[in-house]
């Protein structure tokens, strides 16, 4: 799974054309994930009168120093018995922003799982950012903010504090989060310059697919459709 | 596919197990009592099924697309919209329900061939590939189900599992739904193969008119030309059976003396005569036939005498005609031609007798 993570990057490389990413939102069930993309993508918090049908699958345009990006946001079940389902979301997506609410202790629990999976599978392909929601909340919180930021600076993930209600940090961290995309992609490109000059061009361009064997012989893959 | 397929039939078996679960074991908010939201549910189940009659992976891909919209709009709670958008943590559970209870043949693998044949791309960023995304987590979560998953204790699941413990009727609707699907199905094919057939009978029948039309104006055709030429004929024959209608064409003849006509009256009786003496030459067929334009250079130079006869005879026709289509100012060019001719045809007569017009 290690090479599923420079596909949409890649694709979007030029200077000129828009980069795609993918981001996935990680986090407990009723954190306040959906809400904060509807915040994000519509300014609305909790309304019943949103144009859209859906909020799990989220796309929006924007402009950074120049550079047009089109951000597909992927909302995932937070329910404990999906937990499982958590590599099929996640694989090939450039960045996570995992939610928690700081009033719930479990909830920053399940955030740092999340993590330590996410490294296990993605390695440092990925870009993490971690959304302590609900701040307007304040006066019920439970997570600590130093805890909260010495964890995230330890595993190398932005923290941010957001209210979706209030409607405070949250274009702070999507825009965080796109510009370490930008970097991590654009690192990425280089590098493949390297490994190309070095290795020659025909080597890195051969793909291999592994045959579905492999998979059903690792016990523990509960994926149904890798590839 | 021979290889995994035990694989995929195993998978079908075991939704086919799992028929018993409902709405409320996966926590769904689905409002069994509004006829527009179980519409839509069954919307939803067929989109499902009929992935697997589309060919291609991008119209399997849509029908995963149509399926997920019809389940927002169940969430939606119909057309009216009472609630807000739909989050991951309503739909999925949905889903679930949809593919338990839609059981779709072959799922597994038709998920796969997407995989495999989607632009990979296209299927980890775009919207289809989001949906199809939760439908391989559905997949995943129906695969791995258990008493936990469902939040019930391992005795009740055991028990629904053994088939002690039997699901409500609406359930059973739902897998009655199935049945009718593949009935749909076919009727669809039927009508579809209905409607080629009538296509193919259609153009047969447009083809049979073009052919009777093409006959019709061919006939017509040929009846135009055939009129045409038997005219030629017809000149050709009473020019060379009766040599006074040349002159009947003449508008100046009528203007002429009767004394002038006199000795036109004397020809017919001789062209006949000359018509015949020729028919008796063997070789008057082929001659006449091939070469009558040569005859008349031919037959001035290297010809035989009897030659020289059929050549006479034969150039008639340019004689006869010439008055016709030339008017009578262009009396020389027949005098030039009329010394090829040889005397005792009687070619002399004519000379003499349109000098005498003259």
């Amino acid at each position: 799974m290690d090479e599923s993570a420079d596909g949409l990057s890649s694709t979007g490389g030029g200077r000129t054309s828009a980069q795609s990413f993918k981001v996935v939102l990680l986090g407990e069930g009723c954190v306040g994930k959906t809400s904060l993309v509807l915040r994000y993508t519509e300014d609305k918090f909790n309304d019943k009168h949103v144009s859209t049908l859906q909020a799990s699958f989220v796309k929006k345009k924007l402009n950074l120093n120049g550079r047009r990006i089109n951000l597909s946001i992927w909302d995932t079940a937070g329910q404990e018995r999906f937990h499982a389902l958590g590599p099929i979301y996640y694989r090939m997506s450039n960045g996570a922003i995992l939610v928690y609410d700081i009033t719930d202790e479990d909830s920053f629990q399940k955030v740092k799982n999340w993590i330590k999976e996410l490294k296990k599978m993605l390695g440092s392909e990925i870009c993490l950012v971690i959304a302590g929601n609900k701040i307007d909340l304040e006066k019920d919180r439970t997570v600590s903010v130093e805890d909260a930021e010495n964890y995230a600076s330890s595993v190398g993930a932005v923290h941010f504090h957001t209210s979706a209600k209030m409607n405070s940090g949250i274009e702070e961290i999507f825009l965080s989060l796109c510009r370490m995309m930008i970097e991590k992609a654009d690192q990425q490109i280089a590098d493949n310059l390297v490994t190309l000059n070095r290795s020659g061009s025909t080597r890195r361009r051969t793909i291999i697919i592994d045959d579905e064997d492999d998979v059903s012989s690792k016990e523990p893959s509960r994926w149904c459709c890798s590839s | 596919m021979s290889r995994t397929g035990p694989a995929f039939i195993l998978f079908h078996f075991r939704i086919r197990q799992l028929n018993w679960v409902n709405a409320k074991h996966l926590d769904c908010d689905i409002d069994k009592t509004n006829a527009q939201i179980i519409e839509l549910v069954y919307k939803a189940i067929l989109e499902l099924l009929d992935m697997d009659s589309a060919t291609a992976p991008q119209d399997k891909l849509a029908c995963v697309v149509r399926c997920c919209r019809h389940i927002f709009g169940v969430l939606q709670g119909g057309n009216n919209g009472m609630k807000g958008p739909a989050s991951a943590d309503d739909f999925l559970p949905v889903l679930i329900f949809v593919v338990l209870k839609a059981n779709p043949v072959r799922l597994k693998s038709n998920l796969h061939y997407v995989t495999r044949f989607c632009n990979a791309t296209r299927l980890m960023s775009g919207e289809a590939g989001y949906y199809f995304t939760n439908l391989c987590c559905a997949v995943s979560f129906i695969e791995n189900i258990n008493a936990e998953l469902l939040s019930m204790n391992t005795e009740e699941f055991e028990q629904y599992m053994n088939g002690t413990l039997v699901s409500d009727t609406w359930d059973s609707a739902l897998i009655i739904c199935e049945g009718m699907h593949q009935m749909f199905e076919q009727l669809a094919l039927l009508a579809d193969l209905k409607r080629r057939n009538i296509m193919i009978v259609d153009d047969a029948l447009k083809l049979k008119n073009e052919m009777s039309n093409f006959k019709d104006n061919f006939m017509d055709q040929f009846a135009v030309l055939k009129e045409v030429y038997t005219v030629i004929d017809d000149c050709d024959e009473t020019n060379k059976n009766t040599s006074v209608s040349i002159d009947d064409y003449d508008p100046i003849c009528s203007s002429l003396s009767p004394w002038t006509m006199t000795p036109q009256v004397i020809q017919p009786a001789e062209r006949t005569r000359t018509s015949s003496s020729c028919t008796d030459v063997d070789s008057w067929d082929i001659h006449s036939a091939e070469t009558v334009s040569l005859h008349s250079l031919d037959a001035c130079f290297n010809m035989p005498q009897e030659n020289n006869e059929i050549a006479g005879s034969s150039s008639e026709p340019t004689i006869n005609v010439q008055p016709q289509l030339d008017e009578i100012q262009e009396i020389s060019i027949q005098g030039w031609q009329i010394p090829s001719i040889p005397c005792e045809t009687g070619g002399k007569e004519i000379t003499n007798s349109k000098m005498n017009t003259q």
